[in-house]
């Protein structure tokens, strides 16, 4: 074996030994990046990298979003309005088939458009519909297993911090890709909803209880876990923001990095003013209260996903100091692969490392090395990121460590994670069908980005 | 005898545990804070430009280094939460020895990337102190507080991930002698590298 191999493949055997010896990503990342530069470079080199590396990665404004968005979402989460969510959801999808299904996967949707975590909204929402379901004959295991699915409808559904991420890492457009991503956010949500009905149809344990019981005596009246003004509350912030971010984006009156700030503020207001109207004794503690564990769990939330970037920054600048991305490109060509196929390979191997690694590790090791290499064939930068992110979803619902089964398994102790991962594979084959269907018609996902004009 | 040597030590254990969690909590305050005023910067500017057509200086330098401020401050806090990502894929399938000494292995190479990482980042922010550093922009906003966060920040990340390197080593121990932590820290470490899911 040459040097050059050995110096290439030594960081990247040290990286997966690094995980697997429970090394927290980001320092596994690090510490292996590190190496490589050694490697590649020398230590005079590996040292005004890293005096260099972690501020200029950070001191960046458009990385401002990032903090923006996880605030926006935990604001919304600490004041308790997802209950008002949910119950909406509830009463609106009460007359369908698998109706509390229906509910848990349109609240996720309606969630996922403020929260930007898949994971927040599986613990948030599974807290809520599992014991709702359980109630009303739902088998908890598939109830588990619509929560943990329809968690992953918060990465695609703007504002989606997964979706900055790949923006800020490829340098395309943000303001493009949390465009493109609404809209196969929304066909997953549809595709999930028609899923919970027929499920609901064919099996007792999965709805089916429920309509019996509605058939024999009449719509069910589920005691609602808000009062009206929560309700009200819930309804109206998920709107106000969609709209801020997404309307502010359209029109022009900020850019898609100041869409944080703006959406942000307004969550805070919001949660205000829902304290504040409420008329209780107490309240502007408990606004305090809530307020200041969001903004606390946001900074924490935020230093985690930049520890990321930057041992992803480590690792990547290794990689093109051994000059692995053009190896790479330069090998495809002499092999003389179809370039879709090379599409379709690169997709596919996000299939097994999402078995083993979460979804921001993954496109933080993979994007570097698939972006260029994509683009350099011809195809679309934006498609390509959506069809990787829905690869990532896939990875939350997967075994091993699909990391949104184990959240929802573990808010129920008679849960086995087991019997979860057995009850998400349709939503899994439903995934991959959809993938599928965002190849064959890229416009599904660059008709937002293009109308908008950045295009 | 034993006893009476232990009391000393365990005292100042504790105190060094109780520095450290007052420590990272100031790190994760500030952090937030830093939040906060980021928002509020950002808001005013946006409404300020719709309303006059002309931004507020400095707030695009300011913020950039108010999220210096917000990652690396918190890293600490992040640490001693267990909220930064790990996989557990290998370890949980381990029996308890063998994956103490995977974890501590590995915590170590951890270690020494991240004391390397604050040589060098420590010697770039003196620099940056010793010339009062700024950035160029509409206003001229100084840079070099930034880089000394960063080292603080570091430093918190190194101390915490050290106490659980230490954790992993002597947690068999009923009362370890120097790390300061409390039962409770214990049952939540153990329970942390028990679970099956992710730390």
């Amino acid at each position: 074996m040459s040097n050059d191999l050995l110096f290439t493949l030594a960081p990247v055997v040290m990286l997966f030994f690094l995980l697997a010896f429970q090394v927290p990503v980001a320092l596994s990342l690090g510490a292996a990046g590190v190496v490589g530069i050694v490697l590649q470079g020398d230590l005079g080199t590996t040292t005004s990298t890293l005096a260099s590396l972690p501020y200029s990665s950070t001191a960046v404004f458009t990385l401002t979003l990032i903090p923006m968005f996880i605030l926006m979402g935990l604001l919304v989460s600490h004041a308790g309005l997802l209950t008002g969510i949910f119950d909406i959801a509830e009463r609106l999808t009460r007359r369908l088939p698998g109706g509390l299904a229906a509910a848990t996967v349109s609240a996720c949707a309606f969630f996922g458009g403020i929260s930007g975590s898949s994971v927040a909204d599986a613990a948030t929402i599974g807290r809520l519909s599992i014991a709702e379901m359980s109630r009303r004959k739902y088998e908890v295991a598939y109830s588990a297993a619509v929560v943990a699915a329809s968690g992953t409808l918060a990465i695609l559904i703007p504002p989606s911090i997964v979706l900055v991420l790949y923006g800020i890492l490829t340098g395309e457009s943000i303001g493009d890709m949390l465009l493109a991503g609404l809209v196969p956010g929304l066909l997953t949500a549809v595709v999930y909803l028609i899923i919970v009905i027929v499920q609901a149809l064919r099996h007792e344990d999965r709805g089916g209880a429920a309509i019996r019981s509605r058939q024999r005596n009449g719509v069910d009246n589920i005691q609602p876990m808000s009062d009206v003004r929560t309700r009200v509350f819930g309804v109206f912030t998920g709107i106000t923001l969609f709209v801020i971010v997404m309307g502010g984006l359209y029109t022009g009156v900020f850019t898609s990095t100041e869409a944080g700030g703006v959406g942000a503020l307004a969550a805070l207001i919001i949660t205000l003013l829902f304290f504040v109207t409420s008329g209780k004794p107490g309240q502007f503690s408990a606004a305090g209260r809530a307020i200041s564990q969001a903004l606390r769990e946001a900074a924490s939330l935020t230093a985690m996903v930049f520890a990321l970037l930057i041992g992803g920054g480590l690792f990547s600048y290794f990689l093109v100091l051994a000059r692995v991305p053009n190896d790479v490109s330069s090998f495809i060509a002499k092999a003389n692969i179809p370039p879709v196929l090379i599409v379709i390979l690169l997709l596919l191997i996000l299939l097994p490392l999402g078995m083993i690694i979460d979804g921001l590790s993954m496109l933080l090791i993979v994007t570097p090395i698939a972006y260029p290499i994509v683009t350099e064939l011809g195809f679309d930068g934006i498609w390509f990121g959506i069809l990787m992110i829905k690869m990532i979803e896939i990875g939350l619902l997967t075994p091993p460590v699909g990391l949104n089964v184990f959240v929802v398994a573990g808010l129920r102790p008679e849960l086995r994670v087991e019997q979860v991962f057995r009850r998400v594979g349709i939503f899994v084959v439903a995934e991959l069908g959809i993938v599928a269907l965002l190849f064959i018609f890229p416009s599904i996902i660059t008709f937002l980005p293009s109308i908008s004009g950045g295009r | 005898m034993a006893a009476k040597t232990d009391r000393p030590r365990r005292s100042l254990s504790h105190s060094l545990g109780m520095w450290l969690k007052g420590a990272v909590n100031i790190g994760d305050f500030v952090a937030a804070f830093s939040i906060t005023i980021m928002m509020f910067a950002i808001s005013a500017d946006v409404i300020r430009r719709a309303i006059t057509g002309r931004s507020i200086g400095g707030v695009l330098e300011t913020s950039e280094v108010l999220l210096v401020f917000i990652v690396f401050l918190g890293l600490g806090y992040t640490q001693s939460t267990g909220a930064h990502v790990a996989t557990s894929a290998l370890t949980s399938r381990l029996q308890r020895v063998p994956r103490r000494v995977v974890q501590a292995i590995g915590l170590s190479f951890a270690l020494i990337f991240l004391a390397w990482a604050i040589y060098a980042t420590g010697t770039r922010a003196w620099d940056a102190f010793q010339i009062r550093e700024y950035r160029f922009g509409l206003l001229q906003v100084p840079i070099w507080p930034g880089r000394i966060a960063v080292v603080v920040g570091l430093a918190l990340w190194f101390l915490e991930v050290l106490r659980d390197w230490i954790l992993i080593l002597f947690s068999g121990v009923e009362e370890p002698l120097y790390t300061g932590l409390d039962t409770e820290d214990l049952q939540l470490l153990n329970s942390r590298s028990e679970s099956g899911d992710r730390s």
